[in-house]
């Protein structure tokens, strides 16, 4: 396998980039908006399956329900 | 004869180049969306900035547009999994993504090989027989899921300064695909396939890869 493309350029910000693609700044704070609320969302039911002591996957757990109810 | 436009494009000297910029060479059709986002929340990570066929506008031209927006970047991917006949009458096979391969080769070629072209496949054998002339060239086998763009994207980029990893490519990824419905309807598109709805989530993504890549 050929060598990786070693990329020394720094990471753009988000208001960098928005501005290079037309996103206006009022547009790219809601999409940040968004971006942060799933972060949070997805960072706090990691937390409570860690809190409950698994961490199944999705499928795992729908199989237990269903074998439950069975 | 080349065509003028096209003679044009390629003699032309003075294209800026944008360093952080990757061409994305990927087949625009509704089974391949979550590909789509798997390479834009892939490049994103690393601090690249994705650039592809959608932001040119179409008609008289627009070869000679997507010459001079590959010749902007140091990179390019091309994915050729959906080189195949359409099943859509009239039943022809699809060439544009080997059109743009062809064209990043010969960029690569004329410019010294400082413009690098990577290969993506979902099984690597396909592209010995539709593109035999690359015999010899690494293909990144992806195997048409979205873990395997986004393995052969870490496999063909490294970034000097941080380390993203596996998890947190995949975690980009995700933010975007729960993200889509909501950008989607602001911007009145049923396809994801439109120069706007891809500015914002590219936007999106650089935003993501900033909370979550250290």
């Amino acid at each position: 396998m050929r060598q990786p493309i070693v990329i020394t350029t720094p990471y753009p910000t988000p208001e960098q980039v928005a501005k290079d693609y037309g996103v206006s700044k009022k547009r790219l704070k809601e999409l940040g908006a968004i971006v942060d609320e799933f972060l949070s969302k997805s960072s706090a039911s990691r937390a409570k399956k860690e809190k409950n002591g698994h961490a199944s996957s999705t499928a795992g757990a729908r199989r237990k329900r269903k074998a439950s109810a069975a | 004869m080349p065509l003028p436009q096209l003679e044009h494009a390629a003699s032309e000297r003075r294209v800026q180049l944008e360093p952080r910029s990757v061409f994305l060479n990927l087949p625009y059709d509704t089974k391949f969306h979550r590909l789509f986002l798997a390479y834009i929340a892939g490049v994103v990570s690393f601090g690249l900035k994705p650039r592809v066929a959608l932001e040119v506008p179409g008609g008289v031209g627009r070869i000679s547009r997507i010459i001079t927006l590959i010749r902007a970047c140091p990179y390019s991917f091309h994915d050729l999994s959906r080189v195949e006949v359409d099943i859509k009458r009239p039943h022809t096979p699809r060439f544009n993504m080997a059109v743009e391969l062809g064209l990043a080769v010969m960029l690569n070629a004329l410019d010294g090989g400082q413009h690098i072209w990577c290969v993506f496949e979902r099984d690597f054998r396909r592209v010995r027989k539709s593109t035999s002339d690359l015999a010899g060239t690494d293909v990144y086998q992806h195997d048409g899921t979205i873990r395997g763009v986004l393995r052969e994207i870490g496999n063909a980029l490294v970034h000097a300064e941080r380390r993203p990893n596996f998890a947190d490519t995949l975690q980009v990824y995700r933010t975007l695909q729960s993200s889509l419905p909501a950008i989607l309807k602001r911007s009145g598109s049923a396809t994801v396939y439109s120069a706007r709805v891809f500015s914002e989530l590219v936007a999106m993504a650089t935003w993501a890869t900033q909370r979550i890549v250290h």
